[in-house]
């Protein structure tokens, strides 16, 4: 036993090391034939032709800040890991990587003045890693609250990062390559600047590698062998450094700080001293691989962002990891939420003023406010179908999340924590390549299929043992579905504005045919909310009082999700992938209306309706006569109240 | 009266209820269940005893239909289990799980109208019958003051009795209990025993329940079916089956079982700390 171990440590580091080599020479010969594998071996000698000046202006750079990258973001999730006692825990996840992200955008696009971009990044890592330690619970938070708290700030932080860049870049193309993680340098700079950084961060690692094998034994009896906070923080802290530097260099990449430690830990390896180099060679590995792929599937001109090649991989990454790694402390959610109730008039009033109040404010604002009657006539066939349109998916969405909700006991699903919606409008994208026009029933039969799929993918591996198992994976696979769509866009050059809106979510240009195709979906949401109110109410009170009850808990689930999977189809083939109505209308509707589902579904039915119009007015008039997608503004309210909403199930 | 294994002469009075042929359950490879006969006489009460892992929880989803048994036939009424659909069975066997979940939000009243959920045909409100049947239900765990209360806002007692009023509002005729009384403390475990007791009396509900607790089951229990490592070791009357011999044999640890001051019925003493010490002690007295 000691033996095999000792062989296979070995066996890692070398073909590590020897992987790490022949992927440099793949990435430095990469892209066209100008540089040959002579050139390469010249290169120290540094000869004065064209190959050699490629490789030193930019293929070297590149080549070095994926290395550094990969080494950043693997370093990084081992240490959080450790210290947090959460197998869970990785820069990107708890927020670290977007907040440093969402600073950088700041400081490059906003603040007036020079702002030194490492320092940026690390502010902003700092922020986000604060913000999510205190939403999830603190340094002993139970690992999968302490993510789900950091994957909703992420997609707040990157929504408004999203928003700014939107307002600021012209070109919509903008915002693809700024979120996805792009590793192209222009000279040596970036990795002059922060190669110092990482060293000495790597340098303080090296020397507390003692220390964190003692963290790993939980902070009691750390603190019980002479441990201090101060060296959490530390910890902490360098990780945060190092997480920022890989931001700098490459803008958020995720997945690899989370999988590689993992992956070594999976295979048996706990001593820190091993642990961080082999993350470090592995996660350069990573990187260098997702590199080239990128690399080479986007010879011809366009530029594929690394970080969704690195993405693409999450969904499958999270599901070996969720299947083999041991992650402790897990906790059932004993409740769906917070709940309460109105008296029934008086909740019929708010829901009655709140939907007027949306209209009539959807119907007046947009671009330019239309004050008086004759003006409102004007605009009223610009915006009444949008409206309409906006209302039919929200109300679709709504379903989708109370039935999701209601089928896994699980009150952080929705379409957009699980990947249907992604699925769906990764299939409409297709669509749209493959010529269906928008809104006609084949381009809805596909989006479904899309929905469909990612229910499938969802439900297929079987790592839905504990609720927030399956939204971890769920969210990984919305990630690597997302990314899938970036590459297509970017790959096949659509329009960016139009891809956008399947991307992001977005009402633009919809007209009253666009509102029709959405009667089909409505309809059958209709019939599917009279016959299974009953059946929810009895499914949610756990699997073996429901069948105790007489119910069978397996068929229903499916038949609920596949209904759920089908509103998501309509919605999104209508108005793209809009994110948190799904996943917060449900709650709120909890909150007015009590848990009964007669009563809860047509509630928030009414909210998501609600939710989408006034996201979609907000977002058509704060920057016009441009837009910001409504999904982005869901996403930019959203994910602020799901993080309340998962933190106040802590009481 | 002597009720002993499967316990022929007594079924010859009155058929048993549920009755369980060679069970066994496999997960996997390694049996939780193996080879178990029991049978369950209607309108007494029968514990289900055994050490952690002896394989009692999953001997009652079995008998109760919540889990199909890999080989062995169950009878439920003269009826094979497999053969009965989920609602047919809810009508005439309710469960009531291990610390179950409650969603937050749902009131007594609400919570207990689920159970009428196998007796309302598709797409159908509540009818007269089903009021009643909810009425009674909630009157019989005296929670008629705290239908509106959230179950959330319940001492643990009371939300034992709310999810006993659910499956009391399912009209079974054959209640199932999981380690009813494992997160209450000893007074609310009194209540419940008793009103359990009184449904069993006044009711004739039949009544099997996982306990740990074995001097409850001596004064709770008519039945007692004693497992160890997914078999069933004996069953019959609590007198007769937990004897020092029979439980050291269940348990692996030592108990002394003397006459109770007050009833005369065996009392069970548990040697908790070793031998050495309770012997030591045991010299001074």
């Amino acid at each position: 036993m000691q033996a095999s171990r000792a062989v296979s440590l070995k066996l890692l580091f070398s073909s590590g090391l020897g992987l790490l080599v022949l992927l440099s020479i793949l990435a430095l010969m990469q892209g066209g034939s100008l540089v040959a594998w002579s050139d390469i071996v010249a290169a120290p000698s540094r000869p004065e032709t064209l190959a050699q000046a490629i490789i030193e202006t930019i293929r070297a750079p590149r080549l070095s800040a994926a290395i550094l990258v990969g080494v950043c973001l693997a370093v990084a999730g081992a240490i959080m890991q450790t210290v947090l006692r959460n197998p869970l825990a990785a820069p990107d996840i708890l927020a670290v990587t977007t907040g440093a992200q969402l600073a950088l955008v700041i400081a490059t696009l906003l603040v007036p003045f020079y702002v030194p971009s490492l320092a940026a990044t690390v502010f902003g890592g700092v922020l986000g890693g604060l913000s999510c330690l205190t939403l999830g619970g603190g340094l002993r938070a139970p690992p999968v609250r302490l993510a789900l708290a950091g994957i909703a700030l992420s997609l707040s932080f990157a929504a408004i990062s999203s928003a700014i860049v939107l307002m600021a870049d012209d070109r919509a193309s903008g915002i693809v390559l700024w979120s996805a993680g792009i590793l192209d340098q222009t000279g040596w700079t970036k990795v002059a600047t922060v190669g110092p950084a990482v060293a000495v961060g790597l340098f303080v690692v090296s020397l507390m590698a003692p220390s964190l094998d003692l963290l790993g034994l939980g902070e009691d009896s750390a603190r019980g062998l002479g441990m201090t906070r101060a060296v959490t923080l530390l910890a902490l802290g360098v990780s945060v450094v190092l997480a920022g530097s890989a931001v700098t260099l490459g803008g958020p990449i995720g997945f690899v700080g989370l999988a590689v430690p993992n992956l070594l830990r999976g295979i048996g390896i706990t001593r820190h001293r091993q642990v961080i180099p082999l993350s470090a060679i592995w996660g350069a590995v990573a990187v260098l691989i997702a590199d080239v792929a990128a690399q080479w599937l986007s010879a011809e001109g366009s530029s594929i962002p690394t970080g969704a090649i690195v993405a693409c991989l999450g969904a499958p990454a999270m599901l070996i990891l969720l299947r083999f790694a041991r992650i402790g402390q897990e906790q059932r959610p004993r409740a769906v939420s917070i709940s309460s109730r109105l008296p029934a008039g008086l909740l019929i009033a708010v829901l009655l003023v709140a939907s007027a109040v949306a209209v009539a404010s959807a119907l007046a604002v947009g671009d330019g406010i239309a004050k008086t009657v004759p003006e409102l006539v004007a605009v009223f066939d610009l915006r009444a179908p949008r409206l309409l349109v906006a209302m039919g998916a929200g109300m679709l969405l709504a379903g989708a999340g109370v039935f999701l909700q209601a089928a896994t006991r699980n009150p952080l699903c929705g379409p957009e924590t699980l990947g249907l919606a992604q699925g769906a409008a990764l299939f409409s994208l297709v669509a749209l390549l493959g010529g269906l026009p928008p809104g006609s029933p084949g381009f809805q039969l596909v989006a479904a299929a899309g929905s469909f799929a990612a229910l499938f993918c969802l439900f297929a591996f079987g790592v839905h043992r504990t609720p927030e198992r399956l939204v971890l994976y769920g969210i990984a696979l919305a990630a690597s579905l997302g990314a899938c769509g970036t590459i297509i866009v970017v790959e096949a050059r659509l329009q960016t504005m139009q891809a956008l809106s399947w991307l992001a979510g977005s009402t633009h240009a919809r007209g009253m045919d666009d509102a029709a195709t959405l009667l089909p979906w409505l309809l059958l949401l209709l019939v599917a909310a009279m016959s299974f109110c009953s059946r929810l109410d009895v499914l949610v009170l756990g699997d073996d009082t429901a069948r105790s009850l007489g119910l069978s808990t397996s068929g229903t689930r499916l038949a609920a999700a596949a209904f759920a999977a089908a509103f998501v189809a309509g919605a999104v083939s209508s108005i793209g992938a809009i994110g948190f109505v799904g996943l917060l209308a449900p709650h709120a509707g909890r909150l007015l209306a009590g848990p009964k589902h007669a009563r809860l579904l047509p509630v928030s039915l009414v909210l998501g309706a609600i939710l989408v119009v006034v996201a979609d007015m907000v977002g058509r008039s704060v920057i016009a006569p441009r837009e910001l997608p409504a999904g982005i503004v869901t996403a930019l309210v959203g994910a602020p109240v799901f993080a309340l909403l998962l933190n106040r199930r802590r009481s | 009266m002597t009720v002993a294994a499967i316990a022929p002469a007594s079924a010859a009075v009155k058929p048993a209820i549920i009755e369980a042929k060679a069970v066994s359950v496999v997960f996997n490879g390694s049996a939780a269940v193996d080879r178990a006969s029991v049978a369950i006489h209607p309108g007494r009460i029968t514990a289900i005893c055994g050490a952690n892992g002896s394989g009692k929880s999953t001997l009652l989803k079995c008998l109760s239909g919540l889990e199909a048994p890999t080989r062995g036939a169950i009878q439920l009424a003269g009826q094979s289990l497999s053969g009965l659909s989920r609602r047919q069975i809810a009508r005439q066997v309710a469960v009531l799980g291990q610390n179950p979940e409650t969603p937050a939000g749902l009131n007594v009243e609400e919570l207990v109208e689920q159970g009428r959920y196998p007796h309302r045909p598709w797409l159908t409100r509540l009818r007269g019958n089903d009021r009643d049947a909810i009425e009674r239900a909630i009157a019989a765990v005296d929670l008629k003051d705290m239908r509106q209360r959230q179950l959330a806002s319940l001492s643990g007692g009371e939300r034992q009795r709310a999810w006993v009023a659910m499956a009391l509002a399912q009209e079974p005729q054959i209640l199932f209990l999981d380690e009813p009384t494992s997160f209450l403390d000893v007074r609310h475990q009194a209540e419940l025993l008793t009103l359990l007791r009184r449904l069993n009396r006044e009711e004739g509900l039949t009544i099997i329940a996982v306990l740990h607790d074995l001097n409850q089951v001596i004064e709770f229990a008519d039945d007692v079916i004693l497992m160890k490592k997914g078999q069933v070791l004996s069953t019959g009357a609590p007198a007769d089956i937990l004897t020092p011999r029979s439980l050291s044999d269940a348990f692996g640890c030592k108990v002394d079982v003397i006459p109770h001051p007050h009833t005369g019925r065996p009392f069970c003493l548990i040697d908790w700390v070793g031998h050495d010490g309770g012997s030591d002690r045991a010299g001074d007295h």
